[in-house]
């Protein structure tokens, strides 16, 4: 009896979820007001064939390449970090690579896809956390300013790599009292998607990497007809930022004390948007189209453009092929371009049994060679500078466009109360996405709750 | 008499039958009293100790006095959620305890089908809350089956993103008649409408589990009551009111303080559906506790999510002490 019933319950479940259409699609995706994280957990398109890499493993010097040095005999060791299938395997190949350097340190994987960062506070807790693993800004403010972090400066220098082989926008979120915990894995950026056929259906020209936002807005404009809006933008700090920074504006200090996102520039860029959502009626949240998220807008044709990362790029390829779209910088501002950087690191567990041969992994996995190898499977962005004008690109447009604005953008960082001042930032936008709130009204009340949070203990 | 009495106290322990029972007893319970001290006692004793203190998970725990207690007092976040579940549990309580009520008596009519019903109404109930959460994802999703049900009601298209609508109860009401509620206000605005969402699919899981409970009790009523109702000229409704109802009173005060305590501990619903937005209207105190505890925004507070955590115990306490205070004392009566 209670077998039947239930049976009866999925069966009306499936059927309500194939009723609703695209639903289920919406789900898979990333919410948009979540940070994209430098590797959001997408599929890569070449792991089926990852080995197709070129690159001569360990065999090339220069600028960002790992040096080896010496490190515990037969170490064994541990390397954990979230991820899907896809980028398990990218992760499995890579440790391949790093035995081809180190044949005799043992390195188990132990990939955790869901929680990965309270799995790895409770077992930091319980002195049960692996030696190596992704480390992110929730990561490193647990972890930075607690000593559970091994610094890895000493090891640069034994691996021949600095600092400065590196994007040093990404590294602040890594530092902490001068010393760097975790190396830079990849980032991601930014991006101007568009849909070219919209455009050349609408009778309006293509943007150029020379455009402005005033560029943007009037297209916008005349793009949207009927039930297609210009531009898709959720009310999020994320792809708020950019439009701050090109005006010379910023969420907090320098110092992280005090939050300014209430700035005549942030109330600027803030009119901006409004005019657009509320006047124009040109820009539309993803949920006024239905979609989850931003990507899932212009997959669906709701939307003509909008600011997305590499991320669209597997997204689209999987369920998408169809849509042709583009990627370029984005528009510029009064102060020139600027952009928002998002990146992962991997640092090593300070009380590791092995330090060298951790520090070895996790400098070996952030060097040139090893993100080089990555690059060529299209799973991410190399964060080593050197590596952004890589000849794969050459190929690769789209990718080439964020991988430049890696080189303007600024990290997607405030201090170890940043998520609650990115929190403060999204409730603003919101109240004015939905016309509760002028703009200085909405910021100052932001301001206030993230000056209040920032000055807690 | 006296020496009598003191020696079959002490006797207790002389004799070895009584002391064997005794120790067979507490063997028994061993299992689960050692697990309840150290996973419950134990760790209350320690959240006590935490909740005085600044404790980051991986440095020793800091003594701060009561501040912690100023602090999530004064904290907007905390305050904003329990005005949340205030809302929810005001909503939601009365209207699973009356739709349990009313499933029981419909159940315990003689019906055809009656196991059939029983069945499927108690399913909810069995099935995991993660589930059900992510079923109603999909309903309340903008193109989902609610929008499209009703649009077809309606004849006109239904957009709502059920669970992304921060605008308020009482501002919706406000805005029928023209009025507006100033941003900042944010205490006017009554429950949103993503939290009505998530009410509406709690009521749905949980009533039926309160439905087994009035429906044991409707069948422990005597039929001689009703036998002794009916001879005096009562039926039907006027029997409900005056001979069912009154003899399921102690079942009422139990629904109504589990229901209670429950509603105030929303959780896994908020987490999963909404994460607390939009614009922390789903915010739920144990999902700040959770959030604060572990960290997911800024450096994990243990301290201060312990301090929340006993703010919210007392305040469910009090709700409880106060609801058996009235219904207990009608009980008695009878």
């Amino acid at each position: 009896m209670k077998q039947t019933s239930l049976t009866l319950i999925i069966l009306v479940a499936l059927v309500l979820a194939a009723c609703s259409g695209g639903a289920t699609q919406t789900q898979t995706a990333p919410k948009a007001t979540e940070v994209p994280k430098a590797a959001q957990p997408v599929p890569a398109q070449a792991t089926t064939a990852p080995a197709q890499s070129q690159q001569p493993a360990a065999s090339a010097s220069g600028p960002g390449f790992f040096k080896k040095f010496d490190v515990e005999p037969n170490a064994q060791i541990t390397f954990s970090g979230w991820g899907d299938e896809a980028e398990q395997a990218v992760w499995r190949d890579a440790i391949a690579r790093f035995n081809k350097v180190y044949p005799d340190v043992k390195v188990t994987y132990q990939p955790v896809p869901a929680d990965f960062q309270t799995k790895l506070k409770a077992q930091m807790a319980a002195n049960q956390a692996p030696d190596t693993f992704y480390v992110d800004g929730e990561l490193m403010t647990a972890f930075g300013a607690t000593g559970k972090l091994l610094a890895l400066d000493d090891y640069l220098g034994q691996s021949g790599l600095q600092k400065s082989d590196w994007l040093e926008s990404l590294l602040p979120v890594f530092t902490n009292a001068g010393k760097l915990y975790a190396i830079p894995k990849d980032f991601g950026t930014l991006g101007l998607v568009y849909l070219p056929d919209m455009f050349t259906a609408a009778g309006v020209k293509e943007p150029t990497a020379d455009w402005t936002m005033d560029d943007l807005k009037n297209a916008a404009k005349q793009l949207t007809k009927g039930r297609v809006y210009g531009f898709c933008m959720a009310p999020d700090w994320a792809r708020f930022a950019p439009s701050l920074f090109q005006l010379g504006g910023d969420f907090t200090d320098a110092n992280f004390t005090k939050a300014t996102f209430n700035s005549p520039e942030a109330v600027q860029a803030t009119q901006y948007w409004a005019d657009m959502k509320l006047k124009d009626k040109s820009l539309a949240s993803p949920s006024d189209v239905g979609s989850g998220w931003c990507g899932e807008a212009i997959a669906k044709q709701q939307v003509a453009m909008t600011w997305e990362g590499g991320w669209m790029i597997p997204f689209l390829a999987k369920d998408f092929k169809d849509v042709k779209y583009k990627i370029i910088p984005l528009p510029k501002g009064a102060k020139g371009v600027s952009d928002i950087l998002f990146t992962n690191g991997i640092g090593v567990n300070a009380a590791t049994k092995f330090p060298k041969a951790s520090a070895a992994l996790a400098l070996y996995l952030g060097s040139r060679e090893n993100q080089e190898a990555i690059l060529q499977t299209g799973f991410a962005l190399p964060s080593t500078k050197a590596s952004l004008d890589h000849p794969w690109f050459k190929d690769h447009p789209n990718e080439a466009a964020l991988a430049q604005m890696g080189k303007v953008g600024k990290l997607a960082y405030w201090g170890a109360q940043g998520a609650k001042v990115q929190d403060a930032v999204a409730k603003s936008l919101e109240k004015v996405w939905l016309g509760q709130s002028e703009p200085k009204a909405a910021l100052d009340a932001g301001v206030d709750q993230a000056n209040k949070d920032m000055a807690a203990k | 008499m006296a020496a009598q009495a003191t020696r079959q106290r002490t006797g207790f322990w002389q004799n070895e039958k009584a002391r064997g029972e005794a120790l067979t007893a507490y063997l028994f319970l061993s299992p689960y009293l050692i697990i309840t001290l150290v996973f419950t006692v134990g760790l209350l004793i320690y959240a006590v100790y935490l909740s005085f203190t600044r404790f980051d998970l991986f440095t020793p725990p800091e003594w701060r006095g009561i501040n912690n207690y100023i602090e999530s007092l004064g904290d907007a976040r905390f305050l904003r959620s329990l005005y949340n579940v205030a809302w929810y549990s005001l909503i939601v309580t009365p209207v699973q305890t009356l739709l349990a009520i009313l499933m029981a008596v419909l159940l315990n009519a003689p019906i055809a089908g009656k196991r059939f019903f029983r069945t499927v109404f108690y399913a909810p109930s069995v099935t995991s809350s993660v589930v059900i959460s992510m079923i109603f994802i999909w309903l309340y999703n903008r193109n989902g089956f609610i929008n499209f049900g009703l649009s077809q009601l309606l004849s006109r298209d239904v957009t709502v993103s059920w669970l992304q609508e921060p605008r308020g109860l009482i501002e919706i009401i406000a805005g029928l008649f023209g009025g507006t509620i100033p941003a900042d206000q944010w205490w006017l605005r009554g429950p949103s409408v993503a939290l009505m969402a998530i009410m509406a699919m709690n009521i749905f899981t949980t009533a039926p589990t309160f439905m087994i409970m009035f429906l044991a009790a409707l069948q422990d009523i005597p039929g001689y009551v009703y036998e002794a109702a009916s001879l005096d000229g009562s039926y039907g409704a006027h029997r409900f009111v005056n001979i069912t109802l009154p003899l399921l009173r102690p079942v009422i005060l139990l629904v109504i303080v589990l229901s209670t305590i429950g509603t105030f501990q929303l959780f896994d619903q908020a987490l999963l559906m909404t994460a607390g937005g939009p614009l922390d209207t789903t915010l739920t105190p144990t999902l700040l506790i959770y959030n604060e505890a572990l960290g997911k925004a800024g450096p994990p507070r243990m301290g201060l999510a312990s301090s929340m955590a006993f703010v919210l115990g007392a305040i469910i306490f009090v709700f409880t002490f106060i609801q058996r205070h009235y219904i207990e004392r009608g009980t008695e009566q009878i």
